[in-house]
């Protein structure tokens, strides 16, 4: 699997495009933000899978989705917008394995992010 | 242009805020929707971007409180929604939003739509410079009409000084007028004084036109056409020595206005005139008519004279000559001057009131007290144009007893 499908390489362009000099670290500093909220959005998932708080998963989903889109993160976006789906539904089946994708696919793109900056 | 992101996602916010700060926005961010509206309230935004899902109160809930206020000007706003369901997007442009972008936004489509949202709010800002320039000119302008009213009513207060409120009492003659004027200021004017103890003089005469302009000259006309104390005018010169007067012919002072008062191109204005002198020893009346309509003598007996002989209006023709004329008065005579106001006063259906009918009015009020017979006439006439007055209305009447 190529990075290309990993990160959406045009958003990362715009983001780049975005720095100037008042302030030269706004591409480091979103995708260091990214990485660290995503973190703490993936950590929320697993504990709200776990305790079956459905609400919970949906939100935090929605943040995850949102955040993704915009670094161009774009299987990352799909699958939380999976996950956020489940506010909908009575029960979480099939989240934990949707969490485990989005768990390995944070992983890459941490990993394609980082050799970004 | 102050520009207000209501973003709870950290990434979301600071790359919309980075994108418009470099489009030289003045940027406002929110992490809910709390923190939006209180924003909002403190610093009033041109545009506000609203995320719809917020922690503490979210993008519906902010538009419903920014479209209940007034602000001193118009707040875009555009609705940030990951939602594609079109319901969604319609409930949130019912509530007041005024356009709305999904997430995660295309740059292009942000930058286009806060473009359109830009072109509303130049329109709505040269709206209202143009309303507060309007309402400013409005006020001016009723600074102006309540100015003028109040010269108007001071040049009506000065003109009705004009009139004769304190009649010269004289034996055997009673002497009762009425004058209205059809806007503030009449052009009409009369008046009735002794010259000396024995003449009588007393003028009625209309300007052409009314308003002011009329006015203006009803009032200069007033002043001349004046007795004064111990001075020589135009009705009288002093002779030297004893104090006495030498009372000045009707035509003699007609045809000095006539030259003094020439009409002259620019202004147009010409004046009819009916002025006379009463010997009140031989009961003689000595007039001149200058184009004015008649005036009616009427006797005891009920028989009546209407004087038709009207030379040109005064002002109209240099060295106009007027032909003086007299009728000997006798006890019980009454004589009735009016200005056209009167018998052109038209009825519904424009018909006017008409000589004929003037001249029937006063005879079948021949047997009742003078005042009381001018108080009905002008009823009449009053009820004939039903109370529309579109001329200036006089009459003088004098009778002998």
């Amino acid at each position: 699997m190529s990075d290309e499908s990993i990160l959406d390489m045009q958003t990362i362009d715009q983001l780049k495009e975005l720095v100037d000099d008042d302030d030269p670290d706004f591409f480091v500093d979103i995708i260091q933000g990214y990485i660290e909220t995503a973190g703490v959005s993936i950590k929320e998932l697993s504990e709200a899978v776990n305790s079956q708080d459905i609400e919970k998963v949906a939100s935090a989903a929605h943040c995850l989705k949102g955040s993704s889109g915009n670094i161009g993160a774009v299987r990352m976006q799909k699958i939380s917008y999976e996950l956020e789906k489940f506010g909908k539904k009575d029960n979480l089946t099939g989240a934990s394995e949707l969490l485990t994708n989005l768990e390995e696919e944070f992983s890459k793109v941490t990993v394609v992010l980082e050799k970004e900056i | 242009m102050k520009i207000l992101i209501a973003e709870d996602d950290l990434i979301s916010r600071k790359v919309l805020a980075k994108t418009l700060k470099q489009l030289d926005y003045e940027v406002l961010t929110a992490v809910d929707g709390l923190e939006a509206w209180n924003i909002i309230q403190a610093e009033s935004p041109n545009i506000a971007l609203l995320d719809w899902m917020m922690p503490k109160m979210d993008g519906l809930e902010v538009i419903k409180k920014i479209r209940e206020n007034t602000y001193d000007h118009y707040i875009f706003i555009l609705l940030l929604t990951a939602k594609t369901d079109k319901d969604d997007i319609i409930k949130g442009i019912e509530t007041g939003a005024d356009d709305y972008l999904t997430k995660p936004f295309n740059r292009g489509e942000l930058l286009a739509r806060l473009r359109a949202g830009q072109r509303i709010i130049e329109l709505e800002k040269s709206l209202a410079s143009k309303n507060a320039k309007l309402s400013e000119v409005n006020q001016s302008l009723a600074n102006i009409n309540v100015r003028m009213k109040k010269d108007l009513d001071l040049a009506a207060e000065i003109q009705t000084s004009l009139l004769p409120h304190d009649l010269p009492q004289i034996e055997n003659v009673n002497i009762e007028w009425f004058l209205k004027a059809c806007d503030e200021l009449a052009g009409d004017i009369l008046n009735v004084f002794k010259l000396d103890e024995t003449h009588l003089g007393f003028y009625l005469l209309d300007v052409s036109g009314h308003g002011v302009g009329a006015a203006l000259l009803s009032v200069t006309l007033s002043r001349i056409l004046s007795p004064l104390t111990n001075e020589s005018s135009i009705l009288r010169k002093k002779v030297s020595g004893n104090g006495a007067f030498n009372i000045s012919p009707p035509a003699e002072v007609a045809e000095k206005l006539n030259n003094q008062f020439l009409m002259e191109d620019e202004s147009g204005q010409y004046f009819t005139l009916i002025y006379g002198v009463l010997d009140l020893e031989t009961s003689k009346y000595t007039f001149i008519s200058a184009g004015h309509p008649n005036f009616i003598l009427f006797r005891k007996d009920n028989t009546h004279i209407a004087f038709q002989d009207a030379g040109l209006p005064i002002g109209f023709l240099p060295d106009a000559k007027y032909k003086e004329l007299s009728v000997q008065l006798q006890p019980g005579d009454r004589l009735y001057f009016y200005s056209d106001g009167i018998n052109e006063a038209m009825d519904p259906e424009n018909e006017q009131f008409g000589h004929d009918r003037l001249i029937e009015t006063f005879e079948s009020l021949q047997n009742q007290h003078l005042k009381s017979c001018l108080e009905s006439t002008i009823e009449k006439v009053h009820n004939w144009s039903h109370n529309k007055v579109v001329d200036d209305m006089s009459i003088l009447a004098i009778e002998l007893t």
